[in-house]
């Protein structure tokens, strides 16, 4: 039979455990159920002071109250637990009651963009990049044996009224193509080369079709045994990769004959038109009926530039024997390259710096 | 060049079947390209030739009258009974020219069955003018009797039903400059045959006394051939209808027979013709260079002074002709002429060319002569046109031809080898091949072994050498036969010059901006807005454009800034609320020595107005620090880790009046280079504006610029709103950006510590950093403004609030507090010890 003593404290202990649970019911944080459990349990709570008081009782009624003492700590401990998930569920829940309009648009500063005409001169710049080629730059004030004469154009020659030039002081001229890198080029190396030329030039012309600036490309390879076919096969690894994007069939390229007085054979460059893969034909009219392609005109072909093997006085002006290398040469302009690719219509639009064009290049 | 597809057909066999658009796509193919053609006649359809039966008078109106004509019906022919206002009637038995109800005329004008004054008409007899063949509205159009058949369809029998193809021919192909010259391309590329018309017989008569025509070639080199025929007798009149329709098909207005036959002759030939008025020239005919000094009026009536290399066709008197440019006033053909002397000469062409140009004269006859007319080809043209005038004038060709060939032209040899052929066509074609296309277009070829040799006829002068032989192959035989192959051999390319430029605008964009392309030239009062610039670089002067389109484009640009403020102004003029651009590309400078070629340096700048992004409501404006910014990003991107910012010297008057005294311009010069380099961002707010260097505190090349645009400046670009602009030189930024180098991330914590205070405004906040830093504490890591606060209301005058953080770490340890706050005070005090500060 227990002591009285030990009863008593038995039934303390009790419910003292059972006054804890009553306590923390009415609890909401973390904080406080701590705070509640420390003056249950902790070093100075009421089952520690309680505690305190087993000395006094006779050693074989103390394994009892021992006993009775781990239950209330169990139970104690048991309650703050259970209250803690209970918490953290409730905690849970609201957490994962929010929610957003994940239509509102997204927090930060845009990205800028790229003019379109950079980004179709970075293209046909990694085509060719991709078969050899390397990039050259020349000067925009040209002299004019360079723009000229070197290409086989002497003064007073019909074809320099091709491309109306401007003058500037000093008796020099504004570059009317890219052509004058070829020259620069082959006069600072011996061949073989491949060279891509990218830049502005300038000829006075000022219309709706006509800027007086316009960039143009220009591509010149040099070595021994190069024939028309190697320039035909470059077109066309060039046409398939920049409008063949998306093509279900192989876009073909056309060259027709043509002159320009640094090369010989010339030809023009006609790409087969990617809109309608060639065949003139587009199932865009009303109801799907078939009509005329918007892009080529029905003829199923577009113009991109021109081209030809490099005549024997240019060679002779930069110091190589056309006896022992040939190559080709051509050419063509980035607007209209650009205008094809990206669908502009108006050519002044590259040079309005319109924001809101621009900034649909993304 | 228009080439008429009637025309053609008449000297050119085609195929059965073979339409306009046909020989278009062959042409083009062959390197005669056919931009368009064009469908003639086409609006004047049901009208028909109708034979005069009889006239009697208008019952009801006095001005009009019944003509009675015979017509085709579907039954045949029957008589209709026409209201006419004209009193050009033919007498019965002459042909008119009906258009019956149902008929439509040009203007998309219908007939019908109309009651006019009470009498019925069935259509009407119409004019040349309502036919739109002229403009003569005065009477009917009568044809002459002979040579059309009742009730013909008259679009179709006159020529007006035609297709005209527009052929672009390039400068190396004079051959083409004809109708004759294309049949040849025609009929070779349709393997047909195609003839030169013959002159009519003509009967020489003896030239009358005291017209006989010397002519003098002075400078053979300026002209190689003169041939001169005399034709007497002639009555002007206008040109057959056929041949008028024909000239307006080409894009040739008729004048008169006289003029008309030249025109016609040289459309069909490709041989430019002059006519003089016999009696207006006096002497014999010299053909020489112009004296110095002298002038011709030319037959638009201008006077012109001529040049001494200027060719002239000279009579006793003077020039009276511009040689292959323009005829001159003095001895024009008018309606009076009755006798001519007409000339089919060759000149130089490089002559022709520079006089043409130079008087801004370009006619169907100097286009024709700057790229070369055969001189052998001179003599039929010639003896063509004197047979046309005869037959249209009237007249009679006198005396023998007048020939001075003092420079005979020879079909030129050139060879052809076969492996020259197959190494430039890339695949084989065999010589004989080579040779038969050759002939196809009167090139005679003789094969010898592995080459053939090439008679070239003088009317292609553009062929002269071996590869000029292989195009002329190739095209015959088709671009299309050359087969595709990439060139063997790769190499790896190296590095592009656009890579550094192409990096900049990948930073550029990356922070926002939007790449701009702005002209290479600006308006003269561009550069003049920008103020002097420095000593290294002069920005209000530019290389000038010398023949500019327009003074919009009248000086290369020295400075990025003017195109892009212009751009930027017009966006905020559409509405565009804020405006991020950039460009990268060169700006043309004068060299030191004007006479050494100008530099090009290229330049990544850019113009920034508005407001910062924020999200979903409008941000603060932007201001100097969101510049720098993006110089910082800029910088980065080219491998520049540490630049450093410096202020313009206050000192220094950057600030440009509206008129800028010279002496400023002076003064600066005199204060040193220091000085006068610190003036170079004129275009930008004094106190809102740095110089950029590439190294850390002011090391380095100077490589740019940043800040607010001078108000002064914004004012003249029509900025309303302040504007912050950047420039960086691109070439002064050499050298690849190098990988970075890795760090291990350290082990222990750090620790901060703040400190706040007031300090003299005109302290930097990189001279307080120096001064913390200069402390030397080991265990100092990162040093970081956090706050820059200058509210009047709160700080002292002349004062500024700073906060800073700074963060201590050792390598090897955790700090205690107390070492950390301890090397906190290390470091304020170094701060204390160099600047008056006042802890906060």
């Amino acid at each position: 039979m227990p002591s009285e003593d030990a009863s008593r404290i038995i039934g303390d202990l009790d419910r003292l455990a059972a006054e804890f649970g009553g306590e923390i019911a009415g609890l909401a944080t973390e904080q406080e159920i701590r705070a509640a459990q420390a003056r249950y349990v902790g070093k100075k709570g009421r089952v520690s002071e309680l505690m305190k008081t087993l000395g006094r009782l006779p050693a074989e009624e103390r394994p009892a109250v021992g006993e009775a003492a781990n239950r209330a700590k169990g139970s104690i401990e048991g309650a703050v637990a259970a209250r803690l998930t209970g918490l953290g569920d409730v905690a849970l829940a609201e957490d994962l009651a929010r929610s957003v309009d994940v239509t509102l648009p997204g927090r930060g500063a845009r990205v800028g963009t790229l003019h379109p005409l950079t980004l179709v001169r970075r293209e046909i710049e990694q085509i060719f990049h991709g078969i050899g080629f390397e990039v050259r730059t020349g000067p925009w004030v040209e002299t004019e044996w360079h723009n000229f004469d070197a290409l086989n154009t002497p003064p007073d020659h019909p074809a320099r009224d091709m491309q109306d030039t401007f003058f500037v002081e000093g008796g020099r001229i504004l570059r009317s193509h890219t052509s004058p890198v070829q020259i620069r080029t082959m006069m600072g190396g011996p061949p073989p080369l491949r060279i891509i030329a990218p830049g502005n030039v300038f000829r006075r012309d000022d219309d709706a079709t006509h800027t007086p600036m316009f960039p143009q490309v220009e591509g010149l390879l040099v070595d021994r045994n190069i024939s028309f076919a190697d320039l035909k096969g470059t077109l066309l690894h060039f046409v398939q990769r920049f409008f063949g994007r998306g093509s279900t069939r192989e876009l073909g390229v056309r060259l027709r004959p043509s002159y320009f007085p640094f090369t010989e054979p010339s030809a023009e460059v006609d790409a087969a038109c990617y809109l309608c893969e060639g065949t003139g034909q587009r199932n865009d009219g009303p109801n799907g009926t078939t009509r005329g392609c918007r892009l080529c005109k029905g003829s199923g072909w577009i113009e991109i530039g021109g081209s030809g093997m490099v005549h024997p006085n240019v060679f002779r002006a930069v110091g190589y024997d056309p006896a022992t290398v040939s190559g080709f040469a051509f050419g063509m302009g980035l607007s209209r390259m650009a205008m094809l690719k990206y669908g502009v219509d108006d050519l002044r639009s590259f040079y309005e710096n319109d924001v809101r064009f621009l900034s649909q290049f993304r | 060049m228009k080439i008429s597809f009637n025309w053609l057909r008449e000297l050119c066999e085609l195929p059965p079947g073979v339409t306009a658009a046909a020989v278009g796509e062959r042409l083009t193919l062959a390197g005669l390209e056919v931009e368009s053609i064009e469908r003639r006649g086409r609006d004047v359809r049901g009208v028909q030739i109708a034979e005069v039966r009889g006239v009697r008078p208008h019952p009801g109106a006095e001005k009009l009258s019944l003509v009675r004509v015979r017509v085709r019906a579907a039954a045949g022919a029957v008589e209709e009974e026409v209201v006419c206002g004209a009193t050009n009637v033919p007498a019965p038995g002459g042909l008119v020219v009906w258009a019956p109800p149902g008929a439509t005329l040009p203007g998309g004008r219908t007939l019908d069955r109309r009651e006019i004054r009470g009498v019925s008409s069935p259509g009407m007899l119409c004019s040349e003018a309502e036919l739109g063949i002229s403009e003569a509205a005065e009477g009917i159009l009568a044809l002459s009797p002979s040579a059309f058949a009742l009730g013909a369809d008259f679009a179709g029998a006159i020529g007006l039903l035609d297709e005209v193809l527009e052929v672009n021919v390039t400068p190396n192909r004079p051959d083409a400059l004809s109708h004759a010259g294309v049949a040849r391309e025609v009929a070779a590329l349709f393997r047909t045959r195609w003839r030169l018309p013959r002159p009519d017989q003509i009967t020489a008569a003896p030239l009358p006394p005291g017209r006989g025509v010397g002519v003098e070639i002075r400078d053979p080199s300026a002209c190689p051939r003169y041939t001169a025929r005399v034709i007497t007798g002639l009555r002007v009149s206008p040109s057959p209808l056929e041949t008028r329709v024909r000239l307006a098909a080409c894009g040739v207005r008729a004048i008169s027979n006289l003029v008309d036959v030249t025109n016609y002759v040289m459309l069909e030939t490709g041989h430019p013709l002059h006519a003089f008025d016999l009696d207006k020239v006096s002497g014999g005919i010299v053909v020489r260079r112009a004296q110095r000094a002298e002038r011709m009026t030319t037959l638009d009536g201008t006077e012109r002074p001529l040049q001494e290399g200027d060719v002239v066709i000279a009579d006793g008197r003077g020039a009276v002709a511009l040689a292959g440019v323009m005829g001159g006033a003095t001895s024009e053909v008018s309606a009076e002429t009755s006798a001519v002397l007409l000339e089919a000469a060759t000149f130089d062409p490089r002559s022709v060319r520079r006089t043409a140009k130079r008087l801004g004269l370009h006619s169907e006859a100097s286009h024709r002569f700057e790229r070369g007319v055969d001189a052998n080809g001179v003599l039929h043209a010639g003896l063509r046109a004197a047979a046309m005038l005869a037959r249209l004038g009237g007249g009679v060709v006198n005396g023998e031809v007048v020939d001075r060939y003092p420079q005979q032209q020879h079909p030129r040899k050139v060879m052809l080898s076969l492996a020259g052929l197959t190494r430039t066509a890339g695949y084989d074609i065999p010589l004989a091949q080579a040779a038969e296309k050759l002939t196809s277009i009167d090139i005679a070829a003789e094969i010898a072994g592995d080459a053939l040799t090439a008679t070239v006829p003088t009317f292609r002068p553009d062929i002269s050498i071996e590869p000029d032989l292989i195009e002329e192959v190739m095209r015959l035989m088709g671009y299309d036969r050359v087969p595709a192959r990439l060139p063997p051999g790769t190499r790896a390319p190296a590095t592009s010059p656009e890579a550094l430029s192409d990096r900049a605008r990948d930073a550029l964009a990356a922070q926002g901006l939007h790449e701009a392309v702005t002209w290479g030239f600006v308006p003269r009062a561009w550069l003049k807005a920008l103020g002097r610039g420095s000593a290294g670089r002069v920005l209000d002067e530019g290389v000038v454009v010398k023949n500019p389109i327009s003074a919009d484009y009248e000086v290369m640009r020295t400075s990025l800034f003017p195109g892009l403020a212009e751009a930027a102004r017009r966006n905020l003029a559409r509405g565009v609320a804020d405006v991020a651009l950039f460009e990268v590309g060169p700006v043309v400078l004068r060299a030191p020595d004007a006479k050494d070629h100008p530099i090009e340096p290229l330049v990544a700048a850019a113009i920034l107005i508005g407001r910062r992004a924020d999200w979903l409501k409008p941000g603060q404006a932007i201001d100097f620090y969101d510049a720098k910014r993006v110089v910082d990003e800029l910088l980065r991107a080219l491998g520049i880790d540490e630049p450093s910012y410096r202020p313009i010297p206050v000192a220094i008057p950057v600030a440009i009046p509206v008129a800028m005294p010279v002496a400023m311009a002076e003064a600066g010069e005199s204060i040193g280079a220091e000085a006068t380099r610190a003036a170079a961002p004129a275009i930008l707010h004094p106190g809102v504006s740095a110089r950029i260097f590439s190294g850390g505190s002011g090391d380095g090349r100077e490589i740019g610029l940043v800040g607010e645009v001078h108000p002064v400046v914004r004012q003249r670009f029509n900025l309303e709103q302040r504007a912050f602009y950047l420039e960086v030189e691109l070439d002064a930024v050499v050298g690849e950006r190098r990988a970075p180098q890795s760090i291990a991330p350290p082990r222990f914590p750090a620790a901060t510590r703040d400190v706040s205070f007031w300090i003299a405004a005109a302290v930097s906040a990189d001279e307080q950093r120096a001064a913390m830093a200069g402390a030397g504490e080991p265990l100092l890591r990162e040093i970081a403004v956090l706050e820059d606060f200058r509210d009047p209301r709160y700080t002292p005058p002349g004062k500024k609030g700073m906060l800073w953080t700074m963060t201590y770490r050792a390598a090897d340890r955790t700090l205690t507090d107390a070492e950390v706050d301890a090397a906190h005070a290390r470091v304020v005090e170094a701060l204390r010890t160099r600047y008056a500060i006042e802890i906060r």
